[in-house]
């Protein structure tokens, strides 16, 4: 494999691209990136949100502290976003079942293929949720100093950014609710 | 947008809370309404201690002065100015000290005014505007001439690069000191426009057309405030406009060989942002051209602040603020000089 | 009013005669003054007339004058400062001239050279304001104008009413001290010549008298004599009667002494 990559250049490029690479990387460890990509992703769309609410719920509350109880929720909804990482990763954790079937090693491809793509949806789906709550968490920081009525108001916009995470929750959940990553050994 | 300007505003989001809480202090048309009914300036102190000004004036001897107003004001946005600049990082402190620069220039000019008159300049330094201070002013002791401040003081100071690139020592002497002046501030305005275009992203959206609004502006005066005058040329007076804006190129080289009123408004016809000041106003009152000036300024600072992300707020509060001290100054001297029918004609700012 | 108010003069006819021309002096002088004073009178009211109304004016000018300035400053902000810093000749210059009434020197002011606007200031506020900073230094201009005239109306009312208040106490000086003591200077002079007059004549009769006396004496003795021998007559009674007169001069005196 050392020499193939080495020899000839053409041959690495068939290697990476004409998808050899991807064939030969064994399932569970797609599964596994998977499943970390899911959740450390989620916690950078997570941490950004908070980074920018948080800045800004500062500052404002300096001059209006009534504020800073309130919008806390925008840091949960934040922290939420978090959470849909943490619990793909668990579900994909679930589905690992056993080492992988070596004699029909199919659906263990299957599996594995599933599992990331499942992580990376999840993983920026919630990265780019958590960055617009995040925006949206500091604008309503903002603009509930200025007028306490735009809270609720913002705080609407706040909720439909979260749900954007958890289309992708769902959706990482129906790819991988099919399929398992071996068998329980029988 | 805003993706990638959420990075900065992590350093910048707190100050940006910090500075629209500031803003929410600025007087409402509801204090402007109670600041109208007052009948002596002592009333208008009550009044002001109500809203985000607080006791700024107490302990000020009884009969109030609106020179004591203004400056205590002055004072109060440059204390609050100066909290959020000791905080900011780059590149918003960089931002900041743009917006300094352009009331060092006046007082840069102050100084050589007062030079080349031979006044005492450590004295001038009292007058000089608070937030155009710069380190170099304590070494102000040691000029006696025009070339020693240029040499020691100018070259120094954060306008070093415009003073150079415009301005030899010898201009100093004998330049008219308001050529100078506007000299200075055109090349403050192009190098101010060239960084908030280098930051990018929501600050050079904001800070674009404020700073070609600014530009445009002193075109326009430059070139009515000029006419009748011997000692400004119209050469002199091109290279007086600001080479931003949305005059230039083509409208300020028809403002150039402009020679009344009439002949610059049908230049400014073409723009469509400008058009209607004039028709505003009408042919006699240029005061309201002045007016309209203020009234688009407040607009477009007021603009800033419906905006997230940017460092347009920072310069568009400090604008702001002013605004609304000229506002009280003149209710103040509306006030004081039992003027009361004219005390309409400030600008409110929300 | 009998005694002090008059001179203590010699009751001669030559101080008679003096007096009577100082009196009428006195008494031209009086009309000349009061003449003097009522022209100044006349020129005081108007004076204070068109103070009343330069004053009136000068509050309205005035106060368009400051709050145009209030109006610049709106416009280009703080720009006092670089227009004091920038003062090298005055731009508009007070002269004093005299105008003379009725011997009064009055002064007036007078604005000299308005160069205009100085080279220097004419550009201030180019970049904004410029418009209210020059309609500010239109008004303060028409204001010192008004001040100036102000000036030379209240500085002519001083010196007016000192002048006025001189010249009256003059006229009433002469027309209730010095005319009425001459007056009773010449009335004392000729009551003081009759009485020394009535008193020559009764001197001259008693001397007649006496002389007839003494020619009928003489005759009587002559016609005795004549039956007798001639006998010749004194010359002594001559300088009897002068020391008779300077003896009650003496007398009239001491009575003066005793009514003060």
């Amino acid at each position: 494999m050392d020499q193939a990559l080495t020899s000839s250049s053409a041959e690495a490029a068939n290697y990476f691209f004409g998808g050899f690479f991807i064939a030969t990387v064994a399932p569970s460890t797609w599964a596994a990136i998977g499943c970390g990509l899911s959740i450390a992703l989620s916690v950078v769309g997570s941490a950004w949100g908070i980074w920018v609410t948080a800045s800004s719920l500062m500052g404002a509350a300096v001059g209006e502290p009534r504020i800073r109880s309130k919008n806390i929720i925008s840091i949960i909804f934040c922290e939420a976003v978090a959470i849909y990482g943490i619990i793909l990763a668990i579900i994909l954790k679930g589905r690992m079942e056993g080492p992988p079937n070596i004699r029909d090693p199919a659906g263990d491809y299957m599996a594995g293929y599933l599992m990331f793509a499942s992580g990376i949806t999840v993983g920026f789906c919630n990265v780019f949720s958590g960055v617009s709550v995040g925006i949206a968490g500091s604008g309503c920081a903002l603009a509930d100093a200025q007028n306490p009525v735009l809270f609720v108001k913002m705080l609407i916009i706040e909720i439909f950014a979260g749900a954007l995470g958890l289309y992708g929750v769902i959706v990482g959940i129906l790819m991988s609710s099919s399929v398992t990553l071996g068998a329980k050994v029988h | 947008m805003g993706f990638f300007s959420t990075r900065k505003h992590g350093n910048d989001g707190y100050l940006e809370g910090l500075l629209r809480g500031f803003r929410k202090g600025i007087l409402t048309a509801a204090d402007y309404a109670n600041l109208r009914q007052c009948d002596n300036l002592e009333d208008m102190k009550l009044h002001l201690s109500q809203t985000d000004y607080g006791d700024f004036l107490a302990g000020e001897p009884s009969p109030l002065h609106t020179t004591t107003i203004a400056e205590k004001a002055t004072q109060k946005l440059v204390n609050e100015f100066m909290h959020i600049r000791n905080q900011a990082v780059e590149p918003l402190a960089t931002f900041m000290d743009y917006i300094c620069y352009g009331y060092m220039i006046d007082n840069v000019v102050l100084l050589i005014t007062g030079t080349l008159h031979e006044r005492d300049v450590s004295e001038l330094v009292d007058k000089c505007h608070p937030l155009g201070m710069f380190k170099s002013m304590a070494t102000l002791s040691v000029v006696h001439n025009v070339a020693d401040l240029y040499n020691m003081v100018l070259i120094d100071t954060p306008l070093a690069p415009y003073v150079q690139e415009c301005l030899s020592e010898d201009d100093l002497d004998e330049m008219n000191i308001e050529i100078i002046r506007n000299t200075l501030y055109k090349a403050y305005l192009e190098d101010f426009y060239h960084y908030v275009n280098e930051l990018g992203g929501q600050t050079s959206l904001i800070m674009n057309d404020i700073l070609k609004f600014e530009a445009d502006r002193r075109s326009i005066n430059i070139t009515i405030n000029s006419f009748g005058s011997t000692e400004l040329t119209k050469d002199d007076r091109e290279k007086l406009y600001p080479a931003i804006g949305l005059l230039y190129p083509e409208g300020t080289a028809k403002l150039s060989k402009a020679e009344d009123v009439d002949t610059v408004r049908s230049i400014l016809e073409v723009y469509s942002s400008y058009k209607s000041f004039f028709s505003e106003g009408g042919v006699s009152a240029e005061t309201s051209l002045e007016d309209s000036f203020f009234k688009h300024e407040v607009q477009l600072n007021r603009m800033a602040f419906e905006d997230q992300f940017g460092y347009g707020v920072f310069y568009a509060y400090v604008k702001l603020r002013e605004q609304e001290i000229r506002n009280i100054v003149w209710i103040a001297e509306c006030i004081s000089q039992n003027m009361k029918q004219k005390i309409d004609q400030f600008i409110p700012i929300f | 009013m009998s005694g002090k108010n008059r001179l203590n003069i010699f009751p001669t006819r030559m101080a008679l005669t003096n007096m009577k021309s100082k009196l009428k002096g006195a008494i031209t002088g009086h009309s000349l003054l009061k003449k003097k004073s009522d022209a100044l009178t006349i020129r005081f009211r108007k004076i204070l007339a068109n103070i009343v109304e330069n004053k009136q004016m000068m509050g309205a000018t005035m106060r368009e004058a400051s709050f145009s300035l209030a109006a610049a400053k709106y416009a280009a902000g703080e720009f006092s400062n670089s227009v004091i810093e920038n003062v090298t000749n005055p731009t508009i210059v007070v002269k004093m001239q005299t105008e003379n009434v009725a011997g009064v020197h009055l002064p007036t002011f007078e604005k000299v050279s308005e160069s205009a606007v100085s080279n220097s200031q004419e550009l201030t506020g180019l970049s904004k304001g410029g418009q209210q900073i020059g309609k500010s230094r239109e008004s303060h201009v028409k204001a010192l104008e008004a001040l100036i005239v102000l000036a030379s109306l209240q500085t002519a009312f001083i010196t007016l009413d000192e002048v006025i208040k001189i010249t009256n106490r003059r006229v009433n000086a002469i027309e209730f001290v010095v005319k009425p003591r001459l007056e009773n200077t010449i009335n004392y002079i000729i009551t003081e010549l009759d009485e020394s007059e009535r008193e020559e004549f009764y001197r001259l009769k008693k001397v007649q008298g006496k002389k007839k006396k003494d020619l009928k004496a003489k005759e009587a003795a002559k016609s005795e004599l004549l039956l007798q021998q001639n006998t010749p007559t004194v010359a002594t009674p001559t300088s009897k009667p002068a020391h008779k007169v300077k003896s009650m001069i003496e007398d009239e005196q001491e009575e003066e002494l005793i009514y003060e």
